[in-house]
């Protein structure tokens, strides 16, 4: 089999990049995943449960590189067809929850790249590793995603 | 209320949570918060050309909707880890229903923690996800 042509990403960590957590995005994906805790959309209410401001929702962080200052793009540039692929999979672990206002710069790279024989032949399974650090440096959460593409 | 780490007992159920048909809309929505902007999400007419029989919903967006059993249960800042493996495709007018068991609680590192197992099941029969959650109560 021919060598994958993602195959020199593999490893290499890109630029970091950094991220504003914002209330309306926040307020956004909660919507879009049907979470109604007023903790996701009232300052208030938030406070009074004992946070700084607006808690990102569970799945956020796995969303909120699209809001990367300009410049930043920690995940590897994967070249791949968007036709074939499926999402295998996704490992979020947390160190702390996510809040509003954080400001956290987000580090990635393309862990390995894998083949497993599928129901309509070989798929390739891409790993991605990244991770989000607050300002201090320390670790907020990991996120591993799994993705594979078809023949 | 979130569940206290004395009262869970191993086999609890968590509060089920049911998204009760899937739409074209959830999926750009869905798209939009997330900036998934993978056309086989919304793009209905680039799915057929590739032989499928619609859109179909993004992973994550299921995965999100699954995230709805942790924080009812345990709270929304009570999430250490979450995990899941995508087993099915969800399509537009699926149901998704989203479950979750206790599996374990333990005390480790000051922390008291309730694992558990989670699940979504699109048609009867078809989980679209399995999946494990670690809470910290």
């Amino acid at each position: 089999m021919a060598e994958n042509v993602n195959q020199p990403l593999v490893g290499k960590e890109g630029p970091p990049s950094t991220v504003h957590v914002d209330k309306s995005r926040i307020r956004q994906f909660a919507k879009a995943v049907g979470l109604t805790d007023p903790v996701y959309y009232d300052e208030a209410a938030a406070k009074a449960a004992g946070y700084p401001s607006l808690i990102a929702p569970p799945t956020l962080p796995i969303a909120i590189g699209q809001d990367n200052e300009p410049g930043g793009g920690s995940m590897p540039a994967v070249k791949y067809d968007v036709r074939k692929l499926l999402h295998e999979g996704t490992e979020i672990i947390y160190d702390r929850p996510i809040f509003a206002g954080d400001v956290l710069t987000s580090k990635g790279m393309l862990k390995s790249i894998a083949t497993r024989e599928g129901k309509n032949g070989v798929r390739t399974i891409y790993t991605m590793e990244s991770a989000f650090y607050d300002q201090q440096g320390k670790r907020v959460c990991a996120l591993l995603l799994r993705i594979s593409e078809g023949q | 209320m979130a569940a206290k780490w004395e009262s869970v007992n191993v086999g609890d159920e968590l509060p089920k949570y049911v998204h009760e048909k899937v739409t074209r809309t959830d999926l750009v929505k869905y798209a939009g918060a997330s900036g998934d902007y993978n056309p086989m999400h919304h793009d209905e007419t680039l799915a057929k050309a590739v032989g499928l029989p619609s859109v179909f919903a993004h992973g994550m967006f299921s995965m999100g909707l699954l995230s709805n059993v942790l924080v009812a249960f345990g709270g929304a800042g009570s999430v250490k880890r979450f995990d899941v493996q995508f087993r099915a495709i969800t399509w537009p007018d699926d149901p998704v229903t989203c479950t979750g068991k206790v599996t374990a609680k333990r005390e480790e590192g000051g922390q008291k923690l309730v694992d558990v197992e989670l699940q979504c099941e699109t048609k009867p029969g078809t989980k679209s996800i399995i999946g494990s959650a670690t809470l910290a109560l």
